[in-house]
């Protein structure tokens, strides 16, 4: 595994913001509404995240929640590349995620899969990360060219 | 002078070793204030008044994880004079995203750029200067395990502390985070100096959504939906959500910034070595064989080559002094009570336990080498989906193993465990292990009823040990610890040497731990047995201890034993003592039968067993509650005394109701 390339890929895709193109209705941003905004999907991790303000309008999350849509992270296999488009799954969780580094556009590999078959290992930003299939299952990715 | 260090970074940055070169072995463990969390604390050598405390090994300073909570509160509240963050220069990406956020405590600071070795040897080049003035914070190269830069890197600190340098703010952000940052700071200004926070600090922290911070500020209903419409506001713009788009901000900052000060050449020599050591042992087949025989190499080192040797060692040793004592005493003519006390009661019982030491300190020299090495987390990646089916993480594997070697060592390496549930149930586990200590017993027993069968029935042991504690996490998981398992986020470090004075030091740390439990718990403990097996209950000494309270209290414990199938008051009595010690069984039993010499001892042996009574009696010895050694641990690793009961309590009732079914079972086939 080439340590420049994967860096230098992660700074090619850097401009291209482009993982809102899939939760377009997280735009349509409706202000003065005495409701929530929901989504026709089950937000998964929302409902802990809505403190007292009931009544002001919000779109929590909308575009962090990988939608059922598209390729997740547990879908990888070793040696496969992937730029993430979005992180979520339950609060503490994701800004684990987060603060290690599995922000969006970052590029990460699967390195391997456990010899029983869960947890993976992973490699981005230098450094080797486990995590388990059901939690890589809430970041959204894309797959870049082999 | 006076002045106060926090020492913050990454777990696995070299913070520990730094910190033992900072301070020798001038350091106490200590805990955090409120918590019981452990920290450690020093003073640094060569220069009077300076104190270092040791926090929590953290990643970012996010609400959810009680170490970054304990960490920042420490920091904000207890008002170090100088922060020392230490950087690991071979993951510096990382390592930055924690540094950007102690930047904003208002704290003087100082980083630590550590493992220069390995990132000179690497031909990289890091431009100190440039990091330096990209920071506004000192920056010190340093290799903590070859002692390099030490030196200067306090003086820094003293200095920056002394004068107290603060950081800059820097503008890590641009664009909507900005603004947010920005109003929020103007709106929150008072709320923060009342409430005696950081006002950066507590900006970034109310815009990432910390309920911690904002509830500290204690804001107000339309602060607080004026602080919404800008996050939201932000969030629109960003396409983003509020804690996604800080810590977006703080990577593209930092990776901004390593673009222009580190000059790689590939990847890092080190990191290419860590990958083909993985290739082996992360190996889809040869994972587990190969962690089985590191197990089974330190299983022998400890228990078979050299700790039985140094044991035997010493506690010939013991026995010597024991013998010189017994004889200076008789000399003395002195009351028989008290002669009998301190032989029989205080050097038999704490030397016992004493003769325990070789094996846990050899045990932990190798479990440091290994922690140390890196190989730990491996085992806990490729063990996770094993244990998680019992509802622990991978991370517990570790002390179940040492649990076959003796449950005191086990139970305390529970505390590199993350959360506090899998620490407790894992605690709750490891005496179903059947610990070395009572190998005595079963050699014993099987001796006298199984003569054919010896290895067998040993084997059959071991196994139902294992068995009844996957029941036992099966039953826990969905009762008292039916929470939701930890997510297994694990960095898997570099393999690395490990540095001897950090084994040394923390081998130290663990004797130190053992002896003084030796002369405090097991001490009263041995005192407590002595007394009940020399006087009755009219408080005369006795000439054989069937005579004594013990035996009296045996008495009343047969009962309890009689569904078992073996209600006798010496067996109840050997139980009762094998509390001291799981080998006190097999002692006790030679005392109560009067035997000649421990050869004649089966043979006395069948005319209170019958072969089924006696396995069930090894099954109960097997299962029901630790040595006082173990029990100390587990009120200290829990830090509670009721803790430590309802391990008494648990394991106690497991044994009896297996036993019960074992007997029950038995009585129907045979």
């Amino acid at each position: 595994m080439d340590l420049i390339n994967l860096k230098e890929s992660t700074k090619q895709h850097k401009s291209k913001k482009d993982h809102g193109s899939e939760h377009g209705h997280g735009h349509d941003h409706e202000h003065g509404h005495g409701h929530k905004h929901r989504h026709g999907l089950k937000l998964e991790h929302g409902h802990k995240h809505e403190h007292k303000h009931e009544h002001s309008h919000r779109h929590k999350h909308g575009f962090a929640q990988n939608h059922g849509r598209g390729m997740t992270l547990d879908m990888l296999k070793p040696g496969e590349k992937a730029r993430i488009r979005n992180v979520g799954g339950e609060k503490a969780l994701r800004r684990h995620l987060l603060d290690m580094g599995l922000t969006p556009n970052t590029l990460v590999m699967v390195r391997k899969v456990a010899p029983l078959g869960d947890p993976i290992e992973l490699y981005l930003r230098n450094f080797e990360l486990t995590l388990r299939k059901e939690d890589a299952r809430h970041i959204g990715i894309e797959e870049v060219a082999k | 002078m006076n002045l106060s260090i926090a020492l913050v970074g990454n777990p696995n940055s070299g913070k520990t070793t730094l910190f033992n070169q900072l301070t020798g072995s001038n350091q106490k463990v200590g805990n955090l204030p409120g918590v019981t969390i452990e920290s450690k604390e020093g003073l640094v050598k060569g220069h009077k008044g300076v104190r270092v405390v040791d926090l929590p090994g953290i990643y970012s300073l996010a609400p959810y994880s009680v170490e970054e909570v304990v960490a920042r509160d420490y920091i904000v509240k207890q008002k170090p004079d100088v922060i020392v963050n230490i950087v690991d220069a071979t993951n510096i990406e990382r390592n930055l995203y924690l540094t950007l956020q102690l930047m904003e405590l208002e704290t003087p600071m100082v980083i630590a750029l550590n493992m220069m070795d390995e990132v000179r040897n690497n031909g990289v080049f890091i431009d100190l200067q440039q990091l330096k003035e990209a920071l506004s914070v000192p920056v010190i190269p340093i290799s903590a395990s070859k002692n390099e830069g030490i030196h200067d890197l306090i003086h820094s600190a003293i200095e920056t502390g002394e004068k107290r340098l603060l950081p800059k703010k820097i503008d890590f952000c641009a664009g909507p985070v900005h603004n947010a940052i920005h109003s929020i700071s103007h709106l929150i200004e008072n709320e923060a100096k009342a409430a005696d926070l950081p006002l950066r600090y507590a900006a970034t922290k109310t815009v990432e959504g910390d309920e911690l911070i904002m509830d500290e500020l204690k804001l107000q209903e339309p602060e607080r939906d004026i602080i919404q419409h800008i996050v939201d506001d932000m969030e629109v713009h960003l396409e983003t959500d509020r804690e996604a788009a800080m810590a977006d901000m703080r990577y593209c900052f930092i990776e901004e910034l390593t673009n222009q000060v580190l000059k790689r050449i590939g990847e890092s020599k080190e990191h290419r070595r860590s990958v083909k050591i993985d290739e082996i042992l992360t190996h889809k087949y040869l994972a587990l064989p190969i962690f089985l025989g590191i197990m089974l190499l330190i299983f022998w080192l400890t228990f078979g080559l050299v700790g039985s040797w140094l044991s035997d060692l010493l506690a010939m040793g013991i026995d010597h002094v024991t013998a010189i004592t017994d004889a200076a005493l008789s000399s003395t003519n002195i009351n028989p009570a008290l002669h009998s006390l301190i032989i029989d009661g205080i050097f038999a019982g704490v030397g016992s336990v004493l003769s325990f030491l070789p094996i846990i300190t050899i045990l932990f020299f190798l479990l440091s080498i290994m922690e140390d090495s890196g190989y730990v987390p491996r085992v806990a990646f490729f063990m996770d989906k094993l244990l998680r089916k019992l509802g622990l993480s991978g991370r517990s594997i570790v002390p179940l193993l040492l649990g076959f070697g003796c449950s005191v060592p086990a139970i305390m390496a529970t505390r590199t465990l993350p959360s506090k549930r899998d620490r407790y149930m894992t605690i709750l586990l490891v005496p179903f292990m059947s610990c070395s200590a009572k190998l005595p017993i079963y050699a014993m027993f099987t001796a006298a009823f199984f003569e054919d069968h010896q290895a067998l029935v040993m084997f059959s042991l071991y196994i139902l040990g294992i068995l009844v504690s996957i029941v036992c996490a099966l039953l826990l998981k969905s009762t008292i610890f039916s929470g939701k398992p930890v997510p297994f986020v694990m960095v898997l470090p570099n393999y690395r040497m490990p540095v001897l004075k950090s084994v040394w030091l923390r081998m130290w740390e663990n004797i130190v731990g053992f002896i003084q439990r030796a002369f405090t718990i097991i001490f009263f403990a041995t005192i407590v047995i002595w007394l009940l097996q020399s006087f009755d209950l009219g408080l005369n000494m006795v000439e054989n201890s069937s005579e004594s309270m013990l035996a009296s209290i045996g008495v009343l414990a047969v009962p309890i034993f009689t569904p078992l199938g073996f209600g006798d008051w010496g067996a109840a009595t050997a139980l009762i003592t094998g509390l001291s010690a799981k080998e006190a069984v097999v002692s006790t039993f030679a005392i109560l039968m009067n035997a000649p010499d421990s050869a004649a001892l089966p043979a006395m042996m069948s005319e209170i067993f019958t072969p089924l009574t006696a396995f069930v009696f090894l099954v109960f010895c097997l299962l029901y509650m630790p040595c006082v050694a173990a029990l100390a641990a587990v009120r200290r690793e829990m830090n509670s005394l009721w803790g430590a009961l309802g391990v008494v309590f648990f394991q106690t009732g497991v044994a009896w109701i297996v036993a019960f079914i074992v007997y029950n079972i038995g009585k129907l086939i045979l």
